[in-house]
């Protein structure tokens, strides 16, 4: 794999991680909840 | 007559007057508090307050300033010994098929099946509702019919959960459930039960209202149950009755006849305990029934006040059926009583939740006659709803009266004594800590050989390049440096869950009212408080519970200040880099001061919000105190993996995706050296890349604080999720040094590094600063997104930022600069 392969995968990944991100704040202004990933299970209630 | 507060500990009294305070007055009336009603004073908390009382067979704490507004008679009569008559057998489980009801009906109300054209919103053929009183078990039940055919998430507009699942009904078809949150009351005063309530009264056009509803009743606290849910079989929906903890109410010697209880109600009664999978099938089979009974139980109250609510009824929007005298459709005579009920200051706003229009100036009409007709119509309300139920109570239990839970008695002096109910809350609080750091180690080492084992592989495998650099100083070395931190978490949600299942948290809100209370706050704040040591979201989500809109949102402002368990990385790490060799007490200790520091860093806003921007009394408090319960390792175990199931999810996206971000910042822009020049330093690359420009902007700011600008990209990376803030030190470190993760751990690397001047970057001052900060400051995206939807605004989570983070600054700078002053490093 040459070095410029795998600039070009690396830059690749990393446009992929940002889109991640653009596509998650999207998703969010539209829906509510959490965003997830903290799991949102709610306490008890006492 | 004396005030309730006067009892001591043992001594019984009876009601004879409530509260003047209406609303006050409405919340015990609702808990079964009503004149005529025996009431035992057990205990007050080590503080002196609140206090706890026994009555109907439950235990409920109230503060005391409230206690003494409620005047009793002594009852001087001795206490007959609790004869030992012979416990009637519980009924074998099975499906009770119901005929005709025998129900009494008042004056104004005939029998009648659903009004025939009424539109009814059935989300689904076999959908159910599933309602009952918090502790009864609902949850449990729920998730051991769904099993893992469960969806979590939210009501719009709150940030209240909506859990549905489904389960496979005797005929192959689908069977939902939609778990409603937990209420005492269809007079809802806190945001969860308004959704409860909303669903039910089918109000929300995001949740239309499942066709059928399940009631899940705690047999053990019948009575009390049961004021919920009469108001439930009221609705005149198709309804099945879950009669839940039989083996508890078999115990106590008050076991219940659900025949009989069938019978009465009209509607199935189904025996179960939710924490044996076996006795789930009769419910299961009348879950499946194509054929659920609407019941036409009524509580037979006074006619003047079933008038009154027809005529309110009679006015709401959409109601065809203006004659009064005529059939009423239940639903609506249901939502013109929880108008009438409502207290003056609350009356506009429920009015506007029910969607009440014109109904409203008629329900302040028959309010006006009420008063003349019927002196204390609200209390008689209650009362003869109470009433009717212990009649249905007697039936069904044969007379027996419950022995009192002998062991949770004995608990509870112990655990709420004055001085060992302290000890041992707080020898909780430091095992949890102390474990975190020992026990955890083990699986922490296996872990971390297993990523340097990864990257050593990917090394060998893949010749230079830059693709290579991210999988090992960026991915591995990114998503490594926060996946180890997993076993300590673990260990802290078990304990959580462990305190939660036995009952012992609403004891340490029962302990922490006193110190609440002093904040302005209750006890019930003290519950999302402690929920957020294990992350800011839920316990935020969890304030629904608080009814005050005010403690409401300081309960929300400084919940992120508890120490949540994404800062547990940062923690660790640094207190290593701190103490390498010291032993795990100390650190476990420091830990622990960390932890305090939060929560007193919390409590001193709340008091400060409180005085200031959003003034307000103390809350009323009363609270339900269940009794202890062996905890179900099975769900404690659910939890912990479905919580280690999110935390890798969420390392496998979001972190992985910031730690490919940040391997991009940090290594580009390269450098280009003419040629002939020597290739730069790997050093000088990252201060030219845009991390580094970004933390050299930065540290000005920092250095005040002991930080230089590589902790300022770990600072800023931590914006997006605290527990980065690790992985990014191993990205910039590994990126500077050249080193892989197999030579040795992180702590290692930071305790080696040297500023310009050859002095140690990471000194114990440096590391007491970024805790502090860490501590303190506002760090998560995520928490901010929620906090913006709960206060359904930008002023509050903007405020928030600002306030967190400028304390800690202030906070790390009065350490760092104070520490030199006195001459530490």
């Amino acid at each position: 794999m040459s070095p410029e392969f795998q600039t070009a995968i690396a830059l690749g990944l990393v446009v992929a991680a940002a889109a991640f991100f653009v596509t998650r704040w999207l998703r969010a202004r539209k829906k509510t909840g959490c965003g997830g990933g903290c799991g949102c299970s709610s306490s008890k209630k006492f | 007559m004396t005030p309730l507060s006067s009892l001591k500990p043992g001594q019984r009294g009876v009601i004879t007057r409530l509260p003047a305070d209406e609303q006050l007055a409405t919340r015990l009336r609702e808990m079964g508090v009503l004149r005529g009603t025996e009431i035992t004073f057990v205990r007050s908390a080590p503080l002196g307050d609140p206090m706890e009382f026994r009555l109907r067979g439950f235990d409920l704490s109230i503060r005391r300033a409230d206690a003494a507004q409620v005047l009793i008679t002594l009852d001087s009569a001795q206490m007959a010994t609790e004869t030992m008559r012979p416990v009637q057998p519980v009924p074998p489980a099975h499906v009770v098929s119901t005929g005709p009801t025998k129900t009494v009906l008042s004056v104004s109300h005939v029998p009648t099946a659903p009004p025939a054209g009424e539109p009814r919103t059935e989300a689904h053929p076999k959908s159910y509702a599933v309602v009952g009183n918090p502790n009864c078990g609902k949850t449990t039940l729920f998730n051991a019919l769904t099993g893992l055919r469960q969806k979590v998430a939210n009501y719009p507009g709150v940030t209240v959960e909506k859990k549905s699942g489904q389960f496979i009904g005797q005929h192959g078809e689908k069977v939902e459930l939609l778990d409603l949150p937990g209420s005492y009351s269809l007079g809802a005063h806190a945001p969860d039960e308004r959704i409860t309530r909303d669903v039910l009264l089918d109000l929300r056009q995001d949740t239309p209202r499942p066709g059928r509803v399940l009631c899940v009743v705690d047999a053990s606290h019948l009575e009390r149950n049961l004021y919920f849910i009469t108001q439930v079989i009221e609705l005149g929906l198709p309804t099945i009755i879950a009669l839940n903890m039989i083996d508890v109410a078999q115990a106590q010697g008050t076991p219940v006849n659900a025949e009989r209880l069938s019978e009465d109600l009209g509607v199935p009664v189904i025996p179960v305990q939710a924490t044996r999978r076996e006795t789930l099938l009769p419910l299961r089979l009348a879950l499946s029934r194509a054929d659920i009974p609407h019941s036409v139980w009524t509580p037979e109250l006074p006619s003047i006040w079933t008038r009154a609510a027809d005529k309110v009824a009679a006015c709401w929007p959409g109601q065809t059926n203006s004659d009064s005298r005529g059939p009423r459709d239940p639903q609506a005579r249901m939502k013109a009583a929880i108008l009438l009920s409502s207290t003056d200051s609350d009356t506009a706003s429920v009015a506007t939740e029910l969607g009440a229009g014109p109904a409203l100036s008629a329900s302040i009409g028959q309010r006006t006659t009420l008063d003349k007709e019927l002196p204390e119509w609200r209390e008689t309300i209650v009362a003869e709803r109470y009433a009717r139920i212990g009649k249905l109570c007697h039936a069904a239990q044969g007379g027996m009266t419950a022995i009192s839970d002998k062991l949770t008695q004995r608990l509870d002096d112990l655990l709420t004594h004055k001085a060992f109910g302290w000890l041992v809350f707080f020898g909780m609080m430091v095992l949890m800590f102390v474990s975190i750091f020992t026990i955890a180690s083990y699986p922490m080492d296996w872990i971390e050989s297993g990523f340097g084992l990864l990257s050593g592989a990917v090394q060998e495998a893949m010749p230079p390049g830059d693709l290579r650099d991210l999988l090992t100083d960026g991915v591995i070395a990114g998503v490594g440096g926060v996946v180890i931190f997993l076993p300590q978490i673990l260990i802290l949600f078990f304990f959580i869950g462990l305190l939660e299942d036995t009952g012992y948290m609403a004891r340490a809100a029962f302990l922490m009212d006193r110190v609440m209370s002093k904040v302005g706050l209750h006890g019930k704040s003290f519950i999302p408080l402690l929920s957020s040591y294990a992350c800011a979201i839920p316990g935020i989500m969890s304030t629904r519970t608080i009814e005050n809109p005010k403690d409401r949102l300081v309960t929300i402002l400084v919940a992120p200040l508890m120490s949540c368990s994404a800062r547990l990385p940062v923690y660790a790490l640094m207190i290593a880099a701190l103490l390498p060799s010291e032993s795990v007490w100390l650190k476990g200790a420091i830990m622990m001061g960390l932890y305090l520091l939060g929560t007193v860093a919390a409590l001193l806003f709340a008091w400060l919000f409180k005085k200031t921007i959003l003034r307000g009394e103390t809350p009323i408090f009363l609270m339900e105190l269940p009794p202890y319960r062996l905890p179900s390792l099975r769900q404690i175990a659910s939890q912990m993996f479905q919580r280690a199931g999110l935390f890798l999810k969420r390392a496998g996206t979001v972190i992985l995706a910031i730690a490919i971000i940040l391997w991009f910042l940090a290594t580009f822009p390269k450098m280009n050296p003419p040629e002939g020049a020597p290739e730069p330093s790997k050093t000088e690359q990252l201060q030219h890349s845009f991390a580094g420009r970004i933390g050299h902007a930065l540290e000005p700011a920092l250095e005040p604080l002991g930080m230089d600008w590589k902790i300022g990209i770990g600072l800023v990376a931590a914006q997006a999720a605290r527990e980065v803030f690790v992985g990014t030190m191993s990205i910039v470190y590994n990126v500077e040094t050249g080193e892989d993760q197999q030579d040795g751990a992180l702590v290692q690397t930071l305790r080696e590094q040297k500023r310009s001047d050859g002095t140690a970057v990471f000194t114990p001052l440096t590391c007491l600063s970024i805790l502090v900060f860490f501590v303190l400051s506002m760090q998560c995206v995520s928490t901010l997104a929620v906090v913006r939807r709960e206060t359904n605004s930008f002023r509050w989570p903007i405020f928030q930022f600002c306030y967190m983070t400028g304390t800690a600054y202030l906070a790390s700078f009065l350490i760092y600069q104070g520490g030199r002053l006195l001459g530490f490093q």
